[in-house]
């Protein structure tokens, strides 16, 4: 009985702190200080999201990058930086040449809304052919 | 009267001339250098003359070598050559200086690139030495100029020593929208005041998860701008990172001596505080945080909770 009452309490005090353990406490970083505490993470986990998917890692080795390598580089820039070449490749007015486009934007980056143009998620490059079209 | 016509229009096309030579950065430098020297060299960058379509590894392994790494082009090539597209991205550079634990800080004018050779530091610039839309893209080390021959002097292809008019350098990279960076020993600040630019470089080495070289960088900044609230906001989570919690506690604490109301600040402290098991002092700590943003903010209300059961 005594062994029951301890294993209930584990499994509700376990269950408990479970349910009220922070899912996302953490230190605020220093970039995110920076730019005046803004919250600029939604960018990168687009991205990795993105990066999950088999079409967009073949991409990248097509380009001979591995997937692996071009997170690395990735997660070696700030939210800002990352935030910073999204915006920019939104920015781009249509009809630049594509030797244009591929400045200034990290590899991994460029690759991937270069597939999702493709597949049409997006259509940031004008030159790309839609495949379902 | 079809003479003074044509001389008139002889002179504009000699005017339109002059005016496409002298490029506008160059020729107010040249008449008012501020605090430049005339002229300034660096004897001592290596060079690795580019093979193939490695400007950008040759580039970034003479920048690495000069701030005390033994690199080479094909030992950084991995990190930052992209073989689809037989070149190299300006961020991956970044990005790659950073992973070597390098203080890698962009550089915007003309004024501030001399001023960096003249610090004694070399800088990798990204020029488009064709047109805007038939491109040819190139990274090379800026080692010198000279303001009374007007030139400036590049580690550049297969050139150990290319010495080329300052004018053109402007457009050639002004075309390559005046991308410019000095990578350097963390514990060495650029020549350049821009504070900004300096304290992201010094985040970027926390972000490439390099917290020894971040610390490094921070003690640097704080020593330049002891005031400068972020930075020691900056060395509170580089010495955190490296569990050296009683020191992170205190650089917390200076930058909230600075900046009392800084919300961050204080959830930061209250985990450095956490760790060192003074679970009182990083409970009040962490209220602090939550009663600065009004008590609505998810993340420092989950770090109360996540202090308050230590």
């Amino acid at each position: 009985m005594k062994r029951l009452i301890v294993l209930f309490l584990a499994v509700t005090l376990g269950f408990q702190s479970m349910v009220i353990l922070p899912a996302q406490a953490a230190l605020v970083s220093t970039d995110d200080v920076i730019m005046g505490e803004e919250s600029l993470v939604t960018d990168r986990e687009r991205l990795n999201t993105l990066m999950q998917r088999e079409d967009v890692r073949q991409e990248l080795r097509r380009q001979g990058v591995d997937p692996d390598e071009a997170a690395a580089r990735v997660a070696a820039l700030s939210d800002t930086e990352v935030a910073e070449l999204t915006q920019r490749i939104d920015e781009l007015p249509a009809g630049q040449s594509a030797l244009g486009i591929v400045v200034g934007a990290a590899v991994l980056i460029f690759v991937v809304l270069l597939i999702t143009d493709i597949l049409c998620v997006t259509s940031v490059f004008n030159f790309t052919r839609c495949a379902t079209n | 009267m079809a003479l003074p016509v044509r001389r008139a229009s002889l002179a504009a096309v000699l005017l339109l001339v002059v005016a496409a030579c002298a490029a506008p950065q160059t020729a107010q430098l040249v008449t008012t250098p501020g605090g430049l020297p005339r002229q300034s060299e660096l004897q001592s960058v290596p060079f690795y003359p580019q093979e193939a379509y490695y400007c950008g590894p040759a580039a970034l392994a003479t920048a690495l070598q000069w701030s005390g790494l033994d690199e080479s082009p094909d030992s950084v090539a991995p990190e930052v050559y992209t073989p689809g597209r037989e070149g190299t991205f300006a961020p991956d550079i970044v990005a790659a200086a950073r992973r070597k634990g390098r203080l890698a800080v962009e550089i915007r004018g003309l004024d501030d690139l001399l001023a960096e050779l003249a610090a004694g530091n070399p800088v990798l610039v990204f020029q488009n030495l064709a047109l805007d839309w038939w491109p040819q893209w190139h990274f090379a080390v800026a080692v010198g100029y000279d303001l009374d021959q007007r030139v400036i002097i590049l580690r550049s292809g297969v050139t150990e020593r290319l010495v080329t008019p300052l004018d053109a350098f402007e457009r050639t990279w002004a075309r390559g929208d005046y991308w410019a960076l000095v990578v350097l020993p963390p514990e060495r600040l650029p020549a350049s005041e821009d504070r900004q630019a300096v304290l992201l470089a010094a985040a970027g080495l926390e972000q490439a998860k390099r917290p020894k070289a971040a610390s490094a960088a921070y003690r640097a900044i704080t020593a330049r701008w002891p005031q400068e609230a972020i930075a020691w906001f900056g060395q509170g989570n580089a010495l955190f990172a490296l569990q050296r919690f009683a020191g992170a506690q205190d650089a917390f604490e200076r930058a909230l001596a600075l900046q009392p109301e800084s919300p961050a600040a204080w959830n930061n402290l209250a985990y450095a505080l956490s760790r060192q098991g003074r679970r009182d002092e990083a409970i009040t700590a962490a209220l602090k945080a939550l009663a600065l943003t009004g008590g609505g903010d998810e993340n420092y209300y989950s770090t109360l909770i996540e202090v308050s059961q230590l």
